[in-house]
């Protein structure tokens, strides 16, 4: 069960927030204060922590500062209403994991939280392996069971990102952002064009789809069912 | 919420009307009265000094030759001219006097030697009885005292009764000339500040009205282009501007609002459909995809907006870094090839020339660049072209986006920048009407230029210039 700490003190966010959480079956943890989260975040193991930007008491970044400086590398996913790309640099570089501007949709902030809890610890791996597909990081090569993956270098990418979070969701905006490096609406469905033209590589005819689409959220690798 | 809404607007802040003995024409007019008047002073003290010392001049000159013409006669001889030089005094002015070693008077109109006498040869103010007139009294004269031979004392004086006269014509014609330039600073001064105030009453009535809600007036400005006209003329040219913004502001508002309201009209038609039992509607699944649809529409508007608002009013330029123009382009190309691809669009990349790295926020220029080749992808039709090219040019370079897709009519080419303005052809295609925008804010921020033309075979033909002092050529 993933333990998450939320650090919120808005009370509707903080509800809907902990709302989808427990549908999602986390362990949902709820702070409403700077230095009642600092405290409970030092002081149990948590898989993720969600934080407000603006916290009562403390600040949310100077929070992070004195968490990282503590020792403490839980992977912390910072939440703002202030939405600018000046703002979530700084999030980032104060520790902070990931970044989320307010108002989001709770399918988008489970799929970032279910990534970062989830996220390879061994960034060593130089081949990556998920139902018949294996990847081979240094040769930059995929296959799929025997047959060999005619891929271009940003669909090896967006392959090697879903098998990374192979069985979770992934959502548009972290595909765009994570593969592409790009953070702005796309407007287009540019992402779904490149996913389809990757799921037509990768799911041959006649083999089982491992590319499924979430309807309203995003995409998930997905192996097959026995 | 600790006040309630205020709809009644705050009143505008009251001017206070100029007076006249305000007014900086008149401080100045006053000023330059009084340093007049004071340089009036001056030269009448001057001129009085002048001439007080040329009188005593001659005073002493003519009692020193006398004295000298005197002291040679012998005591007889002395006394009658004294005499006669008493009778013929028609101003009546001589103090005359000859006493003897004893003090007695031997002849002369003076009563009496003064107690310290005056030198012999250098006349000194001295005060000395007589009675000329019947009764003695005091006169005040310039006097020399010589000593004679045998002991007696002949005293020399004239009375200064000159000076007196001069001193009160030079007094009399300071006061006369000083009163009417009093007056005439005065006048002039009011006339000015008048004329001032006038000038400054207009402005004020002007300002008054467009504080009160008529924004489309202005100062007056006249023709003499003095300096009152090119402070109208300059504060005029502030409100065009203003109200120039407040109109665009006011524009973007209604515009927001009723591209709002028609997917919001749907959605609601729709959703009360569903919920009336009598009424014949889709399944309730597919209701609902299509609500999530509109909404999805709403939600990427104002997104869209916030965007632009965020790149309008965010001035960015601390970001600023060097930019690869040419990697920029390659990595949209690659972006949305794929895209052009699905839609059998043959896309063409060309990024000929030299590298171009320019000043600018990367993420913004890619921004703006794949929304340019997003729109020509979606305005072309199936089977039609698109194309994106980095031109070199001096200075800069231009990023090309054309396409084989309807165009855009030249009469409409600066009304696309426009927020949410779309061609009627295009209404039915998803969109928010800001992509060109956002293209011109982002333009904007970092000094490019975006020109809509066409192409000659039909089609869009977008560059934009970016031309920055900024960019360099790097071989």
């Amino acid at each position: 069960m993933l333990r998450v700490l939320v650090i919120e003190d808005d009370g509707e966010t903080a509800a809907e927030i902990v709302e989808d959480f427990s549908a999602a079956g986390f362990a949902v943890t709820l702070e409403t204060d700077g230095p009642a989260g600092l405290a409970r975040a030092q002081a149990e193991p948590f898989d993720v922590v969600t934080l407000d930007r603006m916290l009562p008491g403390l600040d949310g970044l100077a929070l992070l500062d004195r968490l990282r400086a503590a020792g403490v590398s839980t992977p912390v996913l910072v939440l703002s209403a202030l939405s600018s790309v000046d703002e979530r640099i700084r999030g980032l570089r104060a520790g902070g994991d990931d970044y989320l501007s307010k108002p989001f949709f709770a399918a988008e902030l489970r799929a970032r939280v279910e990534v970062l809890a989830r996220r390879p610890s061994d960034r060593d791996i130089t081949v990556l392996r998920f139902a018949d597909l294996q990847l081979d990081l240094i040769g930059r090569a995929a296959r799929r069971g025997e047959r060999l993956l005619d891929l271009y270098p940003r669909e090896f990418k967006l392959l090697e990102f879903l098998v990374r979070h192979a069985e979770q969701v992934v959502t548009r905006a972290m595909l765009f952002e994570q593969v592409w490096g790009y953070r702005f609406d796309p407007g287009t469905n540019l992402v779904d064009v490149h996913l389809g033209k990757l799921r037509r590589k990768v799911d041959g005819p006649g083999e089982p789809a491992l590319i499924h689409t979430v309807r309203g959220t995003g995409f998930v690798l997905r192996a097959p069912g026995p | 919420m600790t006040a309630g809404p205020t709809l009644a607007r705050r009143p505008p802040p009251r001017l206070r009307r100029l007076r006249l003995f305000q007014t900086t024409a008149f401080r100045w007019t006053m000023g330059s009265a009084a340093i007049v008047g004071i340089g009036i002073a001056a030269m009448g003290a001057f001129f009085y000094w002048q001439t007080v010392g040329y009188f005593t001049g001659r005073l002493d000159a003519g009692l020193l030759l006398e004295a000298r013409s005197l002291r040679m006669e012998s005591r007889r001889v002395l006394i009658l001219r004294l005499e006669k030089s008493l009778t013929v005094d028609p101003q009546g002015n001589k103090a005359y006097g000859l006493f003897g070693p004893d003090g007695a008077r031997l002849a002369g109109d003076v009563d009496g030697l003064p107690a310290t006498l005056p030198p012999e040869d250098q006349p000194a103010p001295v005060t000395v009885n007589w009675s000329r007139h019947g009764a003695p009294e005091s006169v005040d004269v310039r006097a020399v005292a010589l000593p004679l031979a045998d002991g007696a004392v002949l005293f020399l004086g004239r009375s200064a009764g000159d000076l007196h006269e001069i001193d009160a014509i030079v007094k009399r014609a300071i006061g006369l000339a000083a009163l009417p330039a009093a007056l005439l600073a005065l006048a002039g001064g009011a006339v000015i500040s008048l004329g001032t105030l006038r000038r400054v009453d207009a402005v004020w009535r002007a300002c008054s009205l467009i504080m009160e809600g008529e924004f489309h007036r202005r100062l007056p400005a006249g023709r003499r282009h003095d300096e009152f006209d090119r402070l109208s003329e300059m504060v005029n040219g502030m409100l065009d501007e203003i109200e120039r913004l407040v109109d665009e502001v006011k524009g973007a508002g209604d515009a927001i609002a009723h591209d709002l309201r028609t997917p919001l009209t749907r959605l609601r038609v729709r959703l009360e459909r569903a919920l009336d039992p009598g009424a014949r509607h889709a399944p309730v699944s597919e209701v609902l995809a299509k609500s999530v649809a509109d909404v999805d529409q709403l939600l990427a508007t104002v997104t869209a907006v916030l965007r632009l608002a965020e790149v309008e009013h965010g001035r960015r330029q601390g970001g600023f870094r060097a930019v690869a123009l040419g990697d920029v382009i390659e990595a949209v190309a690659e972006l949305y090839a794929p895209v052009a691809e699905e839609k059998e669009i043959g896309f063409a990349l060309d990024r000929g020339g030299p590298a171009v790295l320019l000043h600018g926020d990367g993420d913004l220029v890619f921004e703006a660049v794949a929304n340019l080749v997003d729109n020509a992808i979606k305005y072309t039709p199936r089977g039609g072209r698109v194309g994106l090219a980095l031109e070199a040019e001096r200075g800069g370079a231009v990023v090309r986006v054309w396409d084989t897709g309807p165009g855009i009519p030249p009469d409409a080419s600066e009304a696309v920048m426009r927020r949410f303005y779309r061609l009627d052809p295009s209404r039915h295609l998803p969109g928010t009407g800001l992509g060109l925008s956002l293209v011109a804010a982002i333009a904007r921020l970092h000094g490019f230029a975006l020109e809509i033309g066409s192409r000659p075979g039909g089609g869009c033909d977008v560059r934009l210039r970016c031309w920055t002092a900024g960019a360099v050529e790097a071989s």
